[in-house]
């Protein structure tokens, strides 16, 4: 759908890179429909992952519109294969359990304020435009789960060990989160978009606030770095898109 | 021409919202813009939230309305910048909340920035009151509520639970 040819193929992979981040995590929140924990939590995860449809559909149609060839959001969503997708890795992970899915939520909407705030001053009208809406969602995504960390952090020593746990097995996924390419050097240049690079320090900041209520540890020792933001997927990507995108495929065209 | 802008916006402003059918979408401020030039129609509306799963249904309802009253083109742009917030609400979108028992938008909404979480999941925006005996003393049940612009209360006077629209 978008290839190297295109004029403005560095804006598109790098939206793309947001837009598949936000409709996997969408997809992977949307399973906790009818079985999360409690009925409160049940609506709130899956108030979040509409959100974060939202956004990657109005990244979607905005490129789709751009691009010669003719082609919609859901051309984007369900006839890409995993190589052409870029979402950070992260949010392809399973859920695991509650205590996983919350830190995923954590670590990503920190991540998303920060990014949109930077994009706000992006000189592409439209994506300025998304930044300004999307950070509040973001804002209250954090606000959320950083609740959530609170309470299982100052909970029973079991909730706190299954929270820990979660923190010590998707820490290692965030490297990813502040490793530029040239296509974002590009891009940064003709101050379209900010530098992800720069955002690690005070991502950490945002991290650390609430984990200083907590006695949570965020202690990363690795140069582990996932690739997915350059389409390098793991394993679990195939699963999730085959579930995602089995029926547009069967019945292509297909309406409700 | 302006007679005929008038006209349109006096149509549009008898469109409910989908999910909130008391409301008019020109209640909530939806519409933002209307041009109206050789016969073609260009409205501009902006979402509460991105991914309001009313839009696509608010969008056919501008149309289809449009073309009953005669207007035949009508194109229908999402605009999301400058991004929609509560304060555009008219007043009266304020009472007809009230009459039907959802808690208006406070304005005493503390920023995230500045708090901490240890008294989780106690209420953020200091003051909601309570639509069914104007209570100050209310809890928040859940921060997410049954549409994405709603959170879930309850009152500690009354004891009625309530939809709160978000301060936003």
């Amino acid at each position: 759908m978008i290839n190297k040819d295109l004029k403005n193929y560095n804006l598109y992979l790098y939206l793309l890179r947001i837009a598949d981040t936000s409709l996997i995590m969408s997809q992977r929140l949307s399973e906790y429909c009818g079985v999360a924990p409690i009925l409160e939590e049940d609506l709130s995860i899956s108030n979040i992952s509409l959100d974060y449809l939202g956004q990657a559909r109005f990244l979607y149609t905005f490129i789709s519109e751009e691009v010669p060839n003719e082609c919609t959001e859901d051309d984007f969503a369900f006839f890409r294969d995993d190589d052409e997708f870029y979402n950070l890795s992260i949010s392809e992970l399973p859920n695991f359990d509650f205590a996983r899915t919350i830190v995923k939520v954590f670590f990503l909407s920190a991540l998303q304020i920060i990014l949109w705030n930077n994009l706000k001053k992006s000189n592409n009208v439209f994506l300025s435009g998304v930044a300004k809406k999307s950070v509040k969602e973001a804002e209250y995504h954090f606000e959320h789960s950083s609740g959530w960390i609170n309470m299982l952090g100052n909970s029973t020593e079991k909730a706190r060990l299954k929270t820990q746990d979660a923190i010590d097995y998707l820490s290692p996924y965030t490297n990813e989160f502040f490793v530029d390419d040239e296509n974002e050097k590009i891009l940064n240049k003709k101050s379209m978009a900010p530098l992800w690079s720069n955002f690690s320090k005070e991502w950490h900041n945002k991290i650390n606030f609430v984990l200083g209520d907590t006695s949570l540890n965020f202690n990363l020792n690795t140069q582990f770095q996932s690739k997915g933001k350059f389409g390098l997927h793991s394993e679990f990507m195939s699963k999730i898109l085959s579930e995602m995108q089995s029926t547009a495929r069967k019945f292509p065209g297909c309406k409700w | 021409m302006e007679s005929n802008k008038q006209k349109i916006y006096t149509i549009l402003s008898q469109i409910s919202d989908p999910e909130m059918p008391f409301l008019t979408i020109t209640d909530l401020s939806i519409v933002r813009k209307v041009d109206y030039s050789n016969k073609q129609i260009s409205i501009s509306i902006t979402p509460t939230f991105m991914g309001c799963p009313a839009l696509d249904v608010i969008k056919d309802d501008i149309k289809n309305t449009l073309n009953k009253h005669g207007y035949k083109k009508v194109k229908v742009l999402v605009q999301l910048d400058p991004p929609w917030t509560t304060d555009w609400m008219s007043d009266s979108a304020f009472k007809k909340l009230k009459e039907n028992r959802i808690a208006v938008p406070c304005h005493s909404h503390q920023s995230i920035r500045n708090i901490s979480f240890k008294n989780f999941p106690q209420d953020l925006n200091a003051k909601v009151i309570c639509p069914t005996c104007d209570s100050e003393k209310t809890k928040l049940i859940s921060k997410f509520g049954s549409t994405p612009c709603k959170s879930l209360y309850k009152c500690e006077d009354c004891s009625n639970p309530f939809d709160y629209f978000k301060k936003h």
